[in-house]
């Protein structure tokens, strides 16, 4: 097992390598030049240029991937000269709202999507299977935004029960706090959590038909017991992975629901800097998500040796 | 009967075999139905918009900005009195364009990468390592940071969203030929001689069909929320297009006085995703049930 990890943390390195370098390449999609897109209509050829030396952009373009590589490794993500800050500090700040965020709308997405596989596993071919599943196709054919803006037409602007946009920080209280992200976690809680029922169900289905779950209910065990730590217990592989693979749509969905709810976490940031043309911000937030997402999936790998003892990866 | 005619029979007519197929297979599956249904509305609105829309998209009527459905707008108006039925039903081409060109791209540029990466394996891991780096990015955030480098164009919402699910199409292909390369005939194939290819086109590439149809109506479900997501960050079609997202990104602003800016758009795009999601839920679980959870 320590080989596998030791392994799988080496394969890291070039998956690493290939991020950072697609996100520094980005820029040079853009038509022109970078430091002058940057800059707008009205710069000088002066300021250009000196924003050019200053970004490395006058250097050949594997000197500055090697900066860049080197820079990455130091945990220097750059400087954004719209923000009068560095951008590991721009994205530090904003960190906490992203992370809360995600992380509620993750338990959400995990009780909603596993209650609503179980039930419909457990009551397959019959009417509230199919409800069920109707709600969990629903949710993937949803545009989140779509859900976020009717939460806040009903909840928000109709019933009053929670603001519409902003956020207040745990300091400031924290029943305002929850409050103040009820809705946004609802919104990406929901739509994550379709994926994660339509997975449990069709695990669980497999599970059931299984012999060791006819000795379990031979034994005269009652049947939440069965369910749970016979069936749920050995059909978690497959959510696990489910769950693993949910961090990216959750990421992507952050995006979203933080602009919807005027939310001030990383992917706002991101949608910003677009509109001011931060190129460096954009790059950092890019790779930064990034490297969390490839290592949450180290995650996820690494757990599946803890809860499957079968899978040896040797 | 002669000769002649007797070929005539022979000689497989795939346009019919491929309709008659298609209904049989619909006859197996309600849930495939329902969604090619679905699909089949959306798309016979969206070519017919020009004849069936009562307004032009955007004629601009100040005079009756804001107006809730009536029988004049089955959908009210706009902030500058844009009827929305009909700016929906042109976002209807618009957004299924997008979905059907991104569709068509991710799967040229997937199945030639995941042949190549399959079928030579000394290409094999630099390719793989390259599309696991482009799958590393959350699908938005890659999406719309090409958005920003390319700017808010049509087409550029095209590349962008293929560039973004040609690496999920190659690892599929990848994965198929990786089996099939093993089988008896691919090695007949090799020993008698025939070209790399000829084997990689002829024989290997037809087994990786199934899943590729399968995955494309995932996919194209997807193109399409995502266009819609990418509209409303601004980073996606110009505003003044009509898609489904641009439509609901101008509601945002007038929730709270004209809701049915935002909803009805977000219940065409329901109604459409909806339909690609089920079609292709029957597709996979006819094709190979055993492709339950890998696409």
């Amino acid at each position: 097992m320590k080989k596998y990890l030791f392994n799988r943390i080496l394969t890291l390195i070039p998956t690493l390598l290939i991020v950072a370098t697609i996100g520094y390449l980005l820029i040079y999609m853009a038509p022109g030049d970078p430091a002058a897109v940057m800059l707008g209509e009205e710069a000088d050829v002066s300021e250009v240029i000196r924003l050019r030396t200053e970004m490395g952009l006058d250097r050949p373009i594997y000197v500055q991937l090697g900066r860049w590589f080197a820079r990455i490794a130091r945990g220097d993500l750059g400087y954004s000269f719209f923000l009068q800050r560095t951008v590991t500090q721009a994205i530090l700040d904003r960190l906490e709202v992203t992370m809360l965020l995600t992380a509620y709308s993750m338990i959400i997405a995990v009780i909603l999507g596993v209650t609503i596989g179980i039930i419909a596993a457990v009551k397959h071919n019959t009417i509230i299977d199919q409800l069920m599943m109707g709600i969990a196709l629903l949710g993937v054919s949803m545009p989140s935004f779509w859900l976020g803006i009717n939460f806040i037409l009903i909840f928000a602007l109709g019933a009053r029960w929670f603001p519409a946009a902003g956020y207040v920080d745990i300091a400031d209280g924290l029943f305002m706090h929850l409050r103040s992200l009820t809705l946004p976690s609802l919104t990406l809680g929901f739509i994550s959590a379709a994926p994660i029922a339509r997975m449990t169900r069709s695990s669980m289905l497999q599970v059931l038909n299984q012999d060791f779950i006819r000795t379990a209910r031979a034994k005269g065990l009652i049947e939440f017991s069965v369910i749970i730590s016979h069936a749920f217990r050995n059909a978690m592989i497959p959510t696990l992975t489910m769950v693993g693979m949910t961090v990216g749509s959750l990421i992507s969905g952050a995006i979203v629901t933080e602009t919807v709810f005027a939310l001030p976490g990383v992917g706002r940031l991101v949608i910003q800097s677009i509109g001011r043309r931060d190129y460096p911000t954009v790059q950092g937030v890019l790779i930064f998500i990034a490297f969390i997402y490839v290592l949450v999936n180290l995650l996820v790998d690494i757990l599946y040796l803890y809860l499957d003892p079968r899978v040896k990866y040797l | 009967m002669t000769t002649n005619q007797k070929v005539q029979e022979l000689k497989p007519n795939f346009f019919r075999d491929f309709i008659i197929g298609g209904f049989k297979l619909m006859g197996r599956s309600r849930m495939m139905t329902v969604g090619f249904v679905l699909v089949l509305i959306m798309t016979i609105l969206a070519l017919l918009a020009p004849f069936i829309s009562p307004y032009d998209p955007l004629d601009i009527n100040p005079m009756r900005r804001l107006q809730p459905p009536s029988r004049e707008h089955l959908m009210g108006t706009d902030e500058v009195g844009r009827d929305v039925f009909s700016r929906v039903l042109w976002g209807a081409r618009i957004s299924l364009l997008t979905g059907a060109l991104v569709v068509i791209f991710s799967n040229i540029f997937g199945i030639v990468i995941g042949l190549v990466a399959g079928y030579y394996d000394k290409v094999d891991k630099v390719i793989m390592r390259l599309m696991d780096g482009l799958m590393a990015f959350p699908i938005m955030l890659l999406a719309v940071a090409m958005m920003a480098a390319l700017g808010a164009r049509l087409s550029n919402v095209i590349i962008a969203l293929s560039i973004v699910f040609a690496p999920r199409v190659a690892r599929v292909v990848r994965g198929v030929v990786l089996t099939v390369r093993e089988s008896a005939y691919v090695e007949a194939a090799i020993v008698v001689g025939a070209p790399s290819w000829k084997i990689i086109f002829i024989h290997i590439l037809p087994n990786c069909l199934d899943p590729i149809i399968v995955q494309s109506s995932f996919m194209f479900a997807q193109a399409v929320l995502a266009e819609a997501a990418l509209s409303f960050l601004g980073a996606g079609i110009p505003p003044w297009l009509p898609s489904w997202g641009n439509i609901m990104t101008g509601g945002r602003l007038y929730i709270s006085v004209a809701p049915w800016m935002t909803i009805y758009p977000g219940i065409a795009i329901i109604i459409c995703v909806l339909g690609l999601n089920l079609f292709g839920d029957g597709l996979r679980d006819l094709a190979d049930p055993r492709l339950r959870g890998v696409i």
